[in-house]
């Protein structure tokens, strides 16, 4: 039996949007109730004067966007504490040869040496610097050793 | 200031970026015009663009320029950051660091609405520091900023010689401008349309591929039939201008910068430096709050 004093939640639980999970009140318990969306079932009719069709799926989009965030937290959480991704705010000794692989790994790929070049341009001791020419050479320069060798000098 | 240019040779917003750079200079503000080349196009046809038209070539750089932090950015248009944005992958590794760092300073743009879903998006990816709008509200009733108008320079023209070779001038830059002024143009037997040599033309009629040296001094008559939203027209003013004749061959009724000019007095002086001296007092306003000096 729904009804509006036990309903708590209904979205569609599959991609073709033919299934339902109801979440029904109970004495102290929540309850699941799994059901197939037919509108002759006398239970489908039942929900549907406490949950519109439109408002099952604005549930279903709730409920899918929650648990997207949920998964991408999780998988983010995963890979920082496996070491494949860092935590910009906390450099932990698993970045290191990370970093040298970097640098020394693929020193002229043009996507790598475009990234290197712009955080160090984000540097503002670099990037207001006076010394026009090492600017310029950094700029052009071919390599990703090239590069911080300039950064150095310039940093000095 | 950088006045950052990333539209196509013939387009108003280079002149509009060029005629500002040529005045906060003789005012002692130093300014430039970065041009990054619309991928079709090439370093020349931008050069030969200012160089047709107006009686300096200066304080212009192509591709690279790397901005210190407190250089300010100005954009006539915000399109020209959304344009950046969207040809993206059409830039080299070095035209696009030179946009990461000047759209990544503190920016001055001109409000406008052809990219209104990816103009965010763009100010994102650059990371831009922070945007100060000045717009002209009688051609955008609901834009943000403050106001602020497109005015020509004609202290920088070249005289113009006059050379009539056709009566009538239209403009026919693209497809749309095209299509419309077909509809008219037979009861113009002697016209002269500037367009591309682009597969939409109509061989049978005179078509004049831009850019055109002296191109004022070519024709008697502008028809103004331009059909779809146009911010801030160039040419009605310029024929105003040197007194010649303008007919207003479009739908009255189109809100937008068409009737606003037609109704403003061709610019003098006094009118083009009281507006521009509003964006210097919002660059000193800027300077005084970053205490650059």
């Amino acid at each position: 039996m729904i009804s509006k004093e036990n309903y708590i939640i209904a979205y569609f639980i599959d991609n073709a949007r033919k299934n339902i999970e109801i979440l029904l009140k109970g004495d102290k318990k929540v309850y699941s109730h799994i059901m197939e969306y037919d509108t002759k079932h006398p239970d489908c009719q039942e929900l549907l004067k406490v949950c519109t069709l439109d408002q099952l799926h604005e549930n279903t989009h709730t409920r899918l966007q929650e648990q997207k965030r949920e998964f991408e937290a999780t998988a983010m959480g995963i890979a920082k504490k496996s070491g494949i991704l860092f935590d910009e705010k906390k450099v932990g000794t698993k970045f290191y040869p990370v970093l040298v692989k970097a640098i020394f790994n693929d020193v002229e790929n043009e996507d790598h040496l475009f990234a290197l070049k712009l955080a160090l341009f984000e540097v503002e001791k670099i990037r207001n610097s006076k010394d026009n020419e090492s600017k310029k050479k950094l700029r052009q320069a071919k390599n990703k050793i090239e590069v911080l060798k300039i950064a150095f000098d310039l940093m000095s | 200031m950088n006045i950052v240019c990333t539209g196509k040779p013939g387009d108003g917003l280079l002149r509009y970026s060029y005629e500002h750079c040529c005045y906060l200079n003789s005012v002692g503000i130093k300014s430039q015009v970065v041009i990054i080349p619309n991928p079709k196009h090439t370093k020349e046809d931008y050069i030969k663009a200012i160089k047709d038209q107006y009686t300096t070539y200066e304080n212009i750089v192509f591709n690279h320029y790397t901005p210190a932090t407190d250089e300010l950015t100005l954009v006539l248009g915000r399109s020209m950051i959304t344009l950046a944005y969207l040809d993206k992958h059409n830039y080299t590794k070095d035209q696009l660091l030179t946009l990461h760092l000047l759209f990544s300073n503190n920016v001055i743009a001109l409000y406008s609405e052809n990219h209104p879903k990816e103009y965010p998006l763009a100010l994102k990816y650059f990371k831009t520091k922070k945007v100060y709008d000045l717009c002209d509200h009688e051609v955008y009733p609901n834009g943000v900023g403050t106001q602020y108008e497109k005015i020509i320079n004609f202290e920088v023209y070249k005289p113009v010689k006059d050379d009539i070779q056709f009566r009538y001038l239209f403009l026919g830059t693209n497809e749309i401008y095209y299509k419309e002024l077909e509809k008219v143009i037979d009861k113009y037997p002697d016209h002269g349309i500037i367009t591309y040599n682009e597969k939409w033309i109509n061989p049978k009629l005179n078509n004049l591929f831009a850019p055109i040296s002296n191109i004022l001094g070519k024709f008697e008559t502008y028809v103004y039939t331009k059909p779809n939203f146009d911010p801030a027209p160039r040419l009605f003013v310029e024929f105003k201008w040197l007194g010649k004749k303008i007919e207003y061959l479009r739908d009255k009724n189109i809100k937008d910068g068409g009737m606003v000019y037609w109704n403003r007095p061709v610019p003098t002086k006094q009118i083009y430096s009281a507006n521009i001296n509003i964006l210097i007092e919002l660059k000193r306003a800027i300077n005084e709050k970053y205490k650059i000096f």
